[in-house]
């Protein structure tokens, strides 16, 4: 008995979220999840040798495919509650409600709570309620579902109603006011939400989207700066958006240690050469063959070829 | 273990001193593979010992046998942020600290240091005979020296030279920068607290690094030399080194 619950409404698509729980994990995913990142998501959270970090960390927060709002509780003495975005996580302690909330902070904000008795995991715009499992809640065992909120409770005690299919309860209004009596800077940071909705960022379907293949090794998406060089290293990156390094081998040191930055950007990927010794030969489709002077950047598409010397050729690829 | 590589050996020391002017050692540090790691304590603030003693121990809570993510830092000081924020008598101050390190880590099948920081500790890397400053100060003095304003031989005596632009607490979410540095035999990375790299010069530290002596002993010579040099503040440093980075079969 994970103590998972949720109420399997059928509300617009675009306030669906996605529900993850697992024995340790509970997770509420903006309607922009894509179904992918649930699975990679899943495999994570079954994993009994990855913890939060590694879940959290696998749920992209820039670039192409970023997931704008989310709420993760893991479940253990303490209950540490990750939000981001207009995910929030109402919680029942000490016979006191209160909500945890970003409140802007990026990429996510944490905290961590002792004597956890229920909570819900979900959308800003939501009124928590009591938080106790209502007549058409049914538990959740494990997996991942869509619906409006997830719920959890210390002692679930709720008999399952039989699903009901039709004739869905009216769902309050989304803007409904927040019950919580806490505190005027919640409801600004409400506010601050409702106004200024996140810019959407470009989804993992649009151009922008690209993977590399070096060599004959498997395909890889871009969906960080990617260094390649002989013995690469990164330069200063702020945020939680870690560069991939690509090491290549280079017996005649053609190859400079970091010889390419390939980094992605709203309108497609952008190739720089990072002041290469030798520089970097790029066959773009449909235009040629070209040099690249020390320094000097240049937009990529699916289709070109890098040479950055010693046999090593990166390709360009669409993704999927 | 990455699959491309059999054994990484490294070596590594720590050591502090409360210095010649303060009472309280506000600094605090963590030499635990995979994580090195150096806070120090906003001196002045209250409980600023709390604040680095926090810092290090959420950074303790993700060492494990081999690697951690760059992610697992970054959700490491966010706890911590958490954490400072609710020490016990320090809502009105504020609690606050720095931090900076290395922590390995893997990408592809590559080993790597993942350096961060927030604040104006310092992490410097020797390897060869080249001698660098990887973190960039979170400071007014090099933000001015950035827009072009001053020059650094005037940042070194500048009246705001110890106001820092990022901290660990004060109500602040961290905004660590990280450097991926790949793993090399010979490489050495020291991190230290402004104790050291305000009575040293770069030239001193880096004869130190070079010297060729253990890691213990460039650890214990380094807060030596910064006190002699008037040991204003507490100073604290993390070296280490890479022994052997042997490639798998």
């Amino acid at each position: 008995m994970t103590g998972a619950f949720y109420l399997p409404e059928q509300t617009a698509p675009d306030q669906e979220w996605r529900l993850l729980v697992s024995e340790r994990f509970l997770g509420a995913f903006g309607p922009d999840s894509p179904v992918s990142l649930m699975s990679t998501l899943w495999r994570i959270a079954a994993d009994p040798t990855l913890g939060l970090d590694a879940l959290v960390a696998a749920v992209p927060t820039r670039g192409a495919g970023a997931v704008h709002s989310f709420a993760i509780a893991a479940l253990g003495p303490a209950t540490t509650f990750v939000v981001r975005g207009d995910g929030c996580a109402d919680i029942a302690v000490a016979g006191r409600m209160r909500r945890v909330d970003a409140r802007g902070n990026e990429p996510w904000y944490v905290a961590e709570l002792q004597a956890v008795e229920r909570f819900a995991l979900g959308p800003l715009q939501r009124s928590p309620g009591d938080l106790h499992p209502g007549a058409q809640d049914i538990p959740l065992e494990g997996g991942v579902v869509l619906g409006p909120w997830l719920g959890w409770t210390h002692q679930l005690v709720v008999t399952p109603a039989p699903r009901r299919l039709t004739a869905p309860t009216p769902v309050q209004s989304p803007f409904d006011t927040n019950v919580l009596t806490d505190l005027g800077r919640r409801a600004a940071s409400l506010d601050r939400h409702r106004v200024e909705p996140p810019p959407t960022a470009p989804t993992p379907e649009t151009a922008a989207a690209a993977a590399f293949r070096l060599g004959d090794r498997p395909p890889e998406r871009v969906d960080a700066p990617v260094y390649v060089g002989r013995q690469p290293r990164s330069p200063r990156v702020t945020g939680p958006m870690l560069p991939r390094l690509v090491r290549v081998d280079s017996p005649s040191r053609e190859v400079s240690a970091t010889h390419i930055e390939l980094r992605p950007t709203a309108e497609g990927l952008v190739l720089t050469d990072l002041q290469s010794t030798n520089g970097t030969v790029v066959r773009q489709p449909g235009i040629g063959v070209r040099r690249l002077e020390s320094g000097e950047s240049l937009p990529v598409v699916p289709g070109t070829l890098i040479d950055i010397g010693d046999g090593n050729v990166i390709e360009i690829l669409p993704y999927r | 273990m990455p699959s491309g590589h059999g054994a990484i050996t490294l070596a590594w020391a720590a050591a502090t001193d409360v210095g010649h002017r303060r009472q309280v050692n506000e600094d605090s540090f963590v030499v635990e593979p995979p994580i090195f790691a150096v806070a120090d304590g906003m001196g002045g603030h209250a409980a600023g010992d709390l604040a680095s003693e926090a810092v290090v121990r959420r950074l303790g809570d993700v060492i494990s046998d081999g690697f951690v993510t760059p992610a697992a830092i970054g959700l490491a000081l966010a706890q911590a942020a958490h954490d400072i924020a609710h020490l016990d008598g320090t809502a009105l101050v504020g609690a606050g600290t720095t931090v900076t390190g290395m922590a390995l880590t893997v990408s592809g099948d590559d080993p790597y240091f993942a350096v961060f920081n927030v604040g104006d500790s310092r992490v410097y890397r020797y390897l060869s005979g080249d001698f660098e400053q990887v973190t960039v100060d979170h400071s007014v003095v090099q933000e001015l020296v950035d827009a072009g304003a001053i020059t650094r031989g005037q940042a070194e005596n500048h009246p705001d030279s110890n106001v820092i632009t990022r901290a660990i607490g004060f109500n602040e979410p961290p905004m660590p920068d990280y450097w991926m540095l790949p793993l090399e035999p010979g490489l050495r990375l020291l991190a230290c607290s402004d104790g050291l790299s305000k009575e040293l010069s770069d030239e001193v530290i880096h004869q130190a690094l070079a010297a060729g002596r253990a890691a213990e002993e460039t650890a214990a010579e380094l807060v030596r030399a910064a006190l002699e040099s008037g040991g204003r503040d507490n100073v604290t440093v993390v070296l280490v080194d890479v022994l052997e980075v042997e490639p798998g079969a």
